[in-house]
């Protein structure tokens, strides 16, 4: 499955659709609007430029490592970055929404998150295709 | 309302909030995951360096977009096109989302030739951020 950014010029391909797709309220995933896949680094193969960013607000180190398209600004993924742990959040939004139909959304609320270890609140839940989940 | 990108290095601030709030999978809105309120041009304050893309994949091209060039956050579109339409569009992640909370969210589905709603939230119901 192959998904891209706004301008084209940044390309994502999996192999499969993801399980299911999280959509958070955290600061980082607010302000992005990504809606993320999740995949091991050696499923995804990336081409084009991308910029990345690591928040420095968070008092500890932060865990992963985001990146978008730095001719549209789309979001295309994120890479954790903490050393006893490996993954890719892809951007779901890249990937035509047809393609995607009938996966399981998730919505989480993490504005009580205080710490790494809490573990966020599931407020909603939805499948790509119902309406409101794009 | 002061809203700020991911970095906090573009500050948008608007004199009221939003009446209501859209959420759209066209291409544009889809891609950029924004939640789009709208304003007079006179109601938005941008601070900050941001960066604009216009799509040249359109028959029809009407908008720039504007992100932050350091965290990639989206932050407003404009309507070139129509300079005299005095309307812009501030993407609501901005500001914190309990300062909007309440606030209706309009789902519009723009995959075919004309917008359907496809639902209505608000936010803090959940599912709208």
């Amino acid at each position: 499955m192959k998904g891209q950014c706004l301008c084209r010029s940044v390309t994502i391909e999996v192999e499969n659709a993801p399980e299911f797709i999280n959509i958070c309220n955290c600061r980082l995933c607010r302000k992005l609007g990504s809606a993320w896949g999740y995949y091991l680094p050696q499923a995804i193969t990336l081409s084009g430029a991308t910029t990345a960013y690591s928040r420095d607000d968070l008092g500890y180190q932060a865990g992963c490592e985001t990146h978008f398209c730095t001719n549209c600004g789309t979001s295309t993924h994120f890479v954790v970055t903490h050393p006893d742990h490996e993954g890719v959040g892809v951007n779901t939004r890249l990937f035509e929404q047809e393609t995607l139909q009938g996966i399981a959304v998730h919505y989480y609320d993490t504005r009580s998150r205080n710490s790494p270890e809490d573990q966020p609140e599931r407020t909603g839940e939805g499948t790509i295709g119902d309406g409101h989940s794009f | 309302m002061k809203g700020q990108c991911l970095c906090r290095k573009v500050t948008v601030e608007i004199d009221e909030a939003p009446e209501y709030i859209n959420i759209c999978n066209c291409r544009f809105c889809r891609s950029l995951g924004a939640a789009w309120g709208y304003f007079r041009k006179a109601q938005v304050t941008v601070t900050g360096e941001t960066k604009s893309y216009r799509r040249d994949d359109l028959d029809e091209i009407f908008l720039d977009g504007y992100f932050c060039p350091t965290c990639g956050t989206c932050t407003h579109y404009v309507n070139f096109a129509q300079p005299e339409r005095d309307r812009m569009a501030v993407n609501t992640r901005l500001f914190e989302q309990d300062e909007l909370d309440g606030i209706e969210v309009r789902y519009l589905d723009l995959r075919g030739e004309d917008y359907i709603r496809t639902a209505t939230g608000k936010i803090g119901d959940g599912c709208a951020f």
